[in-house]
């Protein structure tokens, strides 16, 4: 977890997480410095954390930095291939029967 | 440049860039690419599958500390992205991500807009549709997935090939066979009957896929295998023999749990041991075969020499150029790997290794060497029947083409090309025939005096280094007793007494206890040399006695094993089926004869020297196949290139060129 926590925040004190973890009233404070960024969970819900601590917060809870984990990356794969077949068999044949030209 | 070929070099650039170009557009990466150091390779330890290739190329234009590999185990959404690097001594590896399906996809639509290149010919017409042909190889390719789980699961944990609609990984790598097939079919409309002439290409594009036990060529030739079966073309003699081979290698087939880790034989070798995987591969390459035969049957009245001698020379040429490129530039190194298919990563140096050889992108310098050869002499052939003029272009690519064959430094191939050049010039002057007889009289005489003169091994020694190095492979125990200078039976080479010992002591392979009673035991045939002490003297000059003793040590068949073989491309059973001390690392026997021993067994290399036999015999006096026959038998015997699919496509069609009816000039004659 620490190595992702460092993959999508950054560098940062492992030892300020570990306090927050148990105070339910603990308020993130923007850091004007960390650039935004944008985290998901499994059920495609979307966030924007503000601070390095916000970010590892919500990275130590299940959260990620992309929508990747969410796809099955396969099935687009498939899906893809299947209609580019279907388009380039249509293609040529209309292209043989209209012209009679040959594939190049 | 037509427009046509101009949206082609555009498109066949989208394919080599973009795919190692695409970064993380979804959100804003917290930190850029750095330079690779020692001091970064934590931070892309921590930020794998972030980084694409492009990224880091920017500001690492040159790093030669750099070592950029395939990681075969990335998600299809790290598909060129940096997914891992590791300092290893001075070198750091990157690791870029890749996988089957993208692989798969991205592999194919390069080479088959390379085979786009290939000039239009007349129109080849089917009688039947393709589309069983395409039903069959799909099924072949899950057969090939479901039989060698094991390769795909060395890399890929979630590997899975359970036929259901929700398995995308496998559909989606069952759909890439119809695709391809159909744009190859397209393709090869009009340019069938080219094939031929253009086939030198096959060295430069090896077609081997990055993460598939598979090739690009041996799916489209087995395809055309399977499309000549449907337009009635089939050798029956060929046909019958194969299938009775198949039969008893499916029904004596051993099972095992093993994995045959297939390094640089990728592609072209089965690395599981069982009857399905067994099955793919003799169904595979028996179709592959016979698309062979039948594009060369169906397109030799196109074969044209001129052309077919320009390719090879500038096919050898571009391996030596890019050779030498992907050992200077580590990015080169990476993307000539991918897109020309190579069965392993070019050498990422331009100095010579182990034997003082250089393979540059080839999988060894033995293969490459001989290709190299096998082009100057088959350009001199050409030209001399043909009476061409040699052109300065040809000059280079030659001049090329020997460094080539320097770097190799495969001294066998160089040796029999000046021979047979040698050979071919005498049997094409003009000299009387007894002049000609004298010169050849003189010539073996220097030969053999140069060859002893070279060799000061005693007779003795040398008909015993064959199977002292097969003992010394042999895992021997530690508590065999010695003699009073502490030598023990092995150590001593007695063969007798090693023969007596238990199989606690020494674990002999049966060719291996064969051949030392053979030795030992049966007496000599008076005025005939002893066939295993023979072969042992033969080993030796020329530097095989090691390797063909560790091919004694671990080859361990049973009768009929020996008689039949293992099946096609299984090395499996041979490879681990024997404890021996060469069980890890790919020790190969260094011979296709005993490549093709291990595949149809002794019978099976019977069939094929009687075939050899008949067509030298018959047709020694047509040029363009005799002399790089010759050349090829002689190489062979020394060389595992039959297992490697160009160097197979080359035999097969050498093999065939006796069936060329050619215009030649000469009226060469073997004296």
């Amino acid at each position: 977890m620490e190595n992702e926590i460092i993959g999508i925040c950054g560098n940062g004190s492992l030892a300020e997480l570990e306090l927050i973890g148990n105070d339910p009233n603990f308020v993130f404070v923007n850091d004007v410095n960390f650039p935004t960024l944008v985290l998901f969970n499994d059920q495609g819900s979307v966030i924007n954390v503000n601070s390095w601590i916000e970010c590892a917060n919500y990275v130590n809870g299940g959260w990620f930095d992309g929508i990747y984990d969410l796809i099955n990356a396969e099935k687009y794969v498939f899906f893809a291939s299947i209609t580019f077949l279907i388009v380039y068999k249509m293609t040529t044949r209309f292209k043989k029967k209209t012209t009679g030209h040959e594939i190049h | 440049m037509k427009y046509t070929n101009i949206y082609k070099v555009f498109f066949g650039l989208l394919l080599v860039f973009i795919p190692w170009s695409i970064t993380e557009a979804i959100y804003e990466t917290p930190y850029p690419a750095q330079e690779i150091v020692s001091e970064s390779v934590g931070f892309y330890q921590t930020n794998t599958c972030r980084y694409s290739v492009a990224e880091i190329f920017q500001v690492n234009k040159v790093n030669p500390g750099i070592e950029i590999l395939p990681d075969l185990s990335s998600k299809i959404e790290c598909f060129g992205k940096i997914n891992g690097v590791d300092k290893a001594g001075e070198i750091i590896k990157v690791y870029v991500g890749t996988n089957p399906n993208i692989d798969f996809i991205l592999q194919s639509s390069f080479w088959l807009l390379m085979l786009s290149f290939v000039p239009k010919s007349k129109k080849y017409s089917q009688k039947y549709p393709t589309s069983f042909s395409i039903f069959i190889m799909t099924s072949l390719l899950f057969l090939h997935l479901s039989s060698e789980d094991k390769f795909y699961l060395s890399f890929s944990e979630g590997f899975d090939v359970s036929l259901s609609f929700n398995n995308y990984l496998l559909l989606s790598l069952l759909i890439v066979i119809p695709m391809v097939l159909t744009v190859f079919s397209d393709l090869i409309e009009t340019r069938f009957y080219n094939l031929i002439n253009f086939f030198p290409f096959i060295f430069l594009f090896s077609g081997t896929y990055n993460s598939l036990n598979l090739n690009f060529f041996l799916i489209i030739i087995a395809f055309i295998g399977i499309i000549a079966m449907q337009e009635g073309f089939y050798s029956k003699v060929f046909t019958l023999t194969y299938f009775v081979f198949s039969i008893i290698h499916l029904v004596n087939f051993e099972t095992s749990n093993t994995y045959f880790d297939v390094d640089k034989l990728k592609g072209f070798i089965n690395s599981s041991q069982n009857k399905s995987s067994l099955l793919f591969w003799i169904i595979i390459i028996y179709f592959f075969i016979n698309g062979l035969l039948y594009v060369f049957k169906e397109s030799k009245k196109n074969i044209d020499l001129q052309i077919i001698k320009m390719n090879l020379l500038i096919s050898a040429g571009v391996i030596v150029v890019i050779g030498i490129a992907s050992s200077v530039y580590n990015y080169f190194n990476y993307l000539s790997y991918y897109y020309l298919g190579l069965n392993k990563l070019g050498m990422k140096s331009f100095d010579s290794i182990e034997g003082n050889t250089w393979r540059g992108i080839s999988p060894s310098a033995e293969a490459a060497g001989e290709y190299f050869a096998i082009v100057i002499l088959f350009w001199i052939v050409i030209n001399k029947l043909q009476l061409h003029k040699i052109t300065k272009p040809e000059i280079i690519l030659v001049i090329i083409n020997l460094y080539g064959l320097y770097r190799s430094n495969n001294f066998a191939a160089t040796v029999s090309l000046v021979i047979i050049t040698v050979v071919f010039f005498l049997n094409n002057s003009n000299l009387k025939r007894q002049l000609k007889t004298s010169i050849y009289i003189v010539g073996v005489i220097a030969l053999t005096a140069v060859f002893n003169y070279n060799n000061d091994y005693s007779y003795n020694f040398a008909s015993k280094t064959l199977l002292h190095q097969g003992i010394s492979a042999s895992i021997i125990s530690e508590s065999l007793p010695g003699n009073e200078y502490g030598l023990n039976a092995a150590e001593n080479s007695n063969f007798g007494q090693i023969l007596l010992l238990q199989d606690s002591d020494i674990k002999l392979s049966s060719s291996l206890k064969y051949s030392l009673r053979e030795f030992n035991e049966n007496g000599n045939i008076k005025f005939l040399p002893d066939k295993v002490a023979t072969w042992s003297v033969i080993s030796v000059p020329i530097n095989r006695s090691e390797k063909w003793g560790i091919f004694l040590a671990k080859y361990n068949p049973s009768v009929r094993e020996a008689l039949f073989g293992y099946g096609p491309q299984q090395l499996s059973n041979y490879y681990l089926g024997h404890p021996t001390k060469y069980n890890d690392g790919l020790v190969l026997p260094h011979s296709s004869l005993l490549d093709f021993i291990i595949f149809y067994g002794l019978v099976g290399v019977a069939v094929l020297l009687l075939f050899l036999t008949v067509i030298s015999i018959k047709y020694k006096k047509k040029s363009i196949f005799a002399y790089p026959f010759f050349f090829i038998l002689i190489n062979f015997i020394k060389s595992d290139s039959i297992l490697y699919l160009s160097s197979f496509v080359l035999a097969v069609l050498v093999f065939n060129l006796y069936d060329y009816k050619t215009i030649e000039t000469d009226s060469s004659t073997y004296d």
